[in-house]
């Protein structure tokens, strides 16, 4: 099997399944009792939000959560304090910060959303006209789940802080993370998501990063951990499982990045001496290298996909396409036109994937796209 | 004694071959039961079920719902027929701040008092021991039901719980339903199993224009009917290169009604190849334009067998209500595409003629294709989930 639906999410690093066995059979102990193994491994919980905060140079706390969606959703519930305020977001956001944008919405906050560049980044141009002194929140993805394309959120932060510094600007950097260096302090960044399963780490673990000196409600109530923000026993060999992830990335940041973009070159490069008449939904210079977002007129994402799948390829569709559900509301809201919405799919790449395993693809699709040009 | 009183149907209107009925009943009362301990007896007119756990009642309750032919169940207390050990008992039951009204049905002639007499007394000891209780015989809030049976045995219960009703399950023979995911198929399968067919299934699936998710959601639809029908039989025909065949050689406003005359014409070379008797469809009478009378007669044209068409004087409204209470709606709406959406024409025929359908169809290789449909044919066994 190719496995190239890495954005969706990533094989477990063996190194972290490793480290994570020992914390699930030997030092299992709940981190928020007495006695001198639990406080001992609370040392260690709080030793890796130091860590992460200096490996992504921020200054303030790392709560850990269930999930991304779950960082999300407390980032944004969190800062909804004030209901005659203004609420931004991008049209192009994962359902869990967009649905969550939708609630407050139906709820009769004032949301509005950002409008989108066909080349899959955010209008800051329009951004800049919807900013005003009713603002409080902006929440901007860095990088996009379904094209790849990059926003760059230190440009985003300084536009929004220089309308009014008190505006919390939110980030889901879950498909950033391990893809283009993130500098928290550097960003200006306040809130920002990231997800251990797209790193080579375990599914269940988010991270919400908090800025000092800015505060969120918890919607979550408990035990009061994570400092009271996100009640629930501690997911420590979760935890350990992401820090692990995220050592392995970083450390092997640039061989793994030259590796995904000669995949993406190579691709690529196949693709255009080969087929015609397809669109690639993002700028090759301003996407991240593992994610590649193809649309082909008058076909269907999900035939490709199944064609792709009996050779053994696993690929993402770029949409629901279903005859009762049919559009994508990402590449809708890029302007992509509908006869190329449903032909949409996702090949994404990931650390163990090889230039090889990308050409199979390429060569696979190429025949999967022409024979449904000939039907 | 906690039991549970179970009323059969039309059988009654059976003459000489009702044992036959009352038999297959009887097994299938036993089948849909299968794990759970009980004792059932066959009382005149009705069965008794007893000696189950009490924890188990709702669930068998819930089991007996499913059976085709039965009429209604009650959850009864057996008692001997005694008039005092009777009023005894009537007396431990609550009835405070409720209108009632007794019912006495007097099976057993040898007891003395008559129906409308001893409900009345009953209907006393109820008073005495409720205060607050008020008799209302026109539209009560509760109603005792007092059944006196031949046996020595007398029943007391409050509810009768409505059944599926018909005919049991296989007194009907066998029919193959074509079952596509939509809301209407599983339905109509439902329709027949009540009036007493067992049932296979067959399924026209299209990889890769169609997706695995679309055919799980139709394992499901079946598993749920078989909830009802007992195991079901699914076949899964391939239909990718006869839809390819189509498409390439045919007119395309052609598309769906050719598909469905050999979708027809595989399902009855199926079905007597099993020795299934009738083929049953969920067409509805002018839903779609291949559910005209034209189209359902070119369609039918090629049908070698019956075709059961139970929902064709049903809305579609109709037939949603069916399907939300048999527990098939949530899965029929689930958003996978099934084969007739693929190569969906802009404007299919609404009024096909044979002759021209035919025509059309000679630019094929018809029964090489149905041959090699039918030769790579999944079946997959649906038992019924316990």
């Amino acid at each position: 099997m190719i496995y190239l639906d890495n954005a969706a999410t990533t094989k477990m690093h063996d190194d972290v399944q490793l480290e994570m066995a020992t914390y699930e059979t030997q030092n299992y102990f709940n981190v928020s009792a007495v006695y001198k193994s639990a406080v001992s491994l609370n040392g260690q919980i709080d030793t890796i939000r130091a860590d992460i905060l200096k490996k992504l140079n921020g200054s303030g706390s790392i709560i850990f959560t269930g999930s991304a969606t779950e960082a999300n959703n407390l980032a944004i519930y969190g800062s909804a304090k004030n209901k005659q305020a203004t609420y931004i977001f991008s049209g192009i956001e994962h359902p869990s910060v967009y649905n969550v944008a939708q609630d407050l919405k139906n709820r009769n906050y004032n949301v509005l959303y950002v409008n989108t560049l066909p080349n899959g980044s955010v209008d800051v141009n329009h951004l800049k006209t919807l900013l005003d002194s009713s603002v409080c929140f902006v929440s901007i993805m860095a990088v996009n789940n379904e094209t790849g394309a990059i926003n760059d959120i230190k440009s985003i932060v300084k536009l929004v802080k220089s309308v009014n510094p008190s505006i919390i600007v939110h980030s889901d950097c879950v498909q950033a993370l391990g893809k283009i260096q993130i500098d928290l302090n550097s960003w200006g960044i306040d809130l920002c998501s990231f997800s251990a399963h797209k790193i080579n780490g375990p599914k269940g673990v988010g991270v919400l990063y908090i800025k000092s000196g800015v505060n969120i409600n918890p919607h979550i109530l408990g035990g009061g951990q994570e400092f009271g923000l996100r009640s629930g026993t501690v997911n420590t060999a979760g935890i350990m499982g992401f820090k692990k992830a995220l050592d392995i990335t970083l450390q092997n940041f640039g061989n793994i990045q030259k590796n995904l973009l000669d995949c993406k070159i190579n691709f690529l490069n196949f693709l255009e001496q080969n087929i015609t008449d397809y669109k690639l939904n993002s700028s090759l210079n301003y996407s991240v290298n593992n994610i590649i977002s193809l649309s082909f007129k008058g076909l269907r994402g999900e035939v490709i996909m199944h064609m792709l799948a009996e050779q053994g390829i696993i690929i993402g569709t770029g949409s629901a396409c279903s005859s009762k559900h049919s559009g994508n509301r990402v590449l809708s809201h890029m302007g992509l036109n509908k006869n190329y919405i449903e032909g949409s799919v996702r090949i994404s790449f990931g650390m163990f994937n090889t230039v090889t395993e990308a050409m199979d693809c390429a060569k696979a699709l190429v025949i999967a796209v022409n024979t449904l040009k000939g039907i | 004694m906690g039991v549970i009183l179970i009323r059969y149907g039309e059988l009654f209107l059976k003459g000489d071959n009702k044992c036959y009925f009352e038999k297959v009943l009887l097994n299938n009362i036993r089948h849909s039961l299968d794990g759970f301990t009980f004792k059932l007896k066959k009382l005149q007119g009705r069965y008794l079920l007893s000696d189950f756990e009490e924890k188990n009642e709702l669930q068998i309750i819930n089991k007996l719902q499913k059976v085709a032919g039965l009429h209604s169940i009650s959850s009864a207390y057996e008692m001997n027929t005694d008039i005092e050990e009777i009023k005894k008992y009537v007396g431990t039951l609550t009835f405070n701040n409720t209108t009632f009204k007794v019912i006495v049905n007097r099976a057993d002639k040898t007891f003395d008092i008559q129906s409308t007499n001893f409900a009345a007394i009953l209907g006393g000891v109820v008073l005495d021991n409720n205060p607050t209780a008020k008799v209302d015989v026109h539209n009560p809030q509760k109603e005792l039901y007092v059944d006196i049976r031949e046996h020595g045995k007398t029943y007391i219960f409050s509810d009768i719980i409505k059944c599926m009703g018909g005919m049991p399950v296989s007194t009907s023979g066998r029919g193959l339903v074509m079952i596509s995911g939509g809301i209407d198929s599983p339905v109509a399968a439902y329709m027949m199993t009540k009036r007493g067919m067992s049932l296979s299934a067959i399924h026209f699936h299209s990889f890769p224009y169609t997706g695995v998710l679309a055919k799980e959601k139709v394992i499901k639809l079946t598993n749920i009917v078989s909830e009802y029908a007992g195991h079901i039989n699914l076949y899964v025909v391939s239909f990718t290169k006869i839809q390819e065949a189509i498409h390439k050689n045919c007119k395309c406003e052609y598309m769906i009604i050719i598909m469905r005359r050999i979708m027809m014409r595989i399902a009855c070379r199926l079905a007597k190849e099993k020795g299934i008797g009738g083929i049953i469809t969920g067409e509805s009478l002018a839903q779609v334009a291949s559910q005209t009378i034209e189209s359902i007669t070119v369609t039918n044209a090629v049908a070698t067998i019956p075709v059961l068409r139970p929902l064709i004087g049903f809305d579609k409204i109709e037939i949603m209500d069916i399907a939300r209470k048999i527990g098939t709606y949530e899965t029929s709406i689930l958003p996978y595409e099934d084969c007739c959406t693929v190569f969906l024409p802009d404007h299919p025929l609404i009024k096909p003629k044979v002759r021209l359908v035919e025509e059309e169809e000679s630019k094929l290789d018809i029964e090489n294709l149905i041959n090699e449909a039918l030769s790579t044919i999944e079946t997959i066994f649906i038992p019924v989930e316990i």
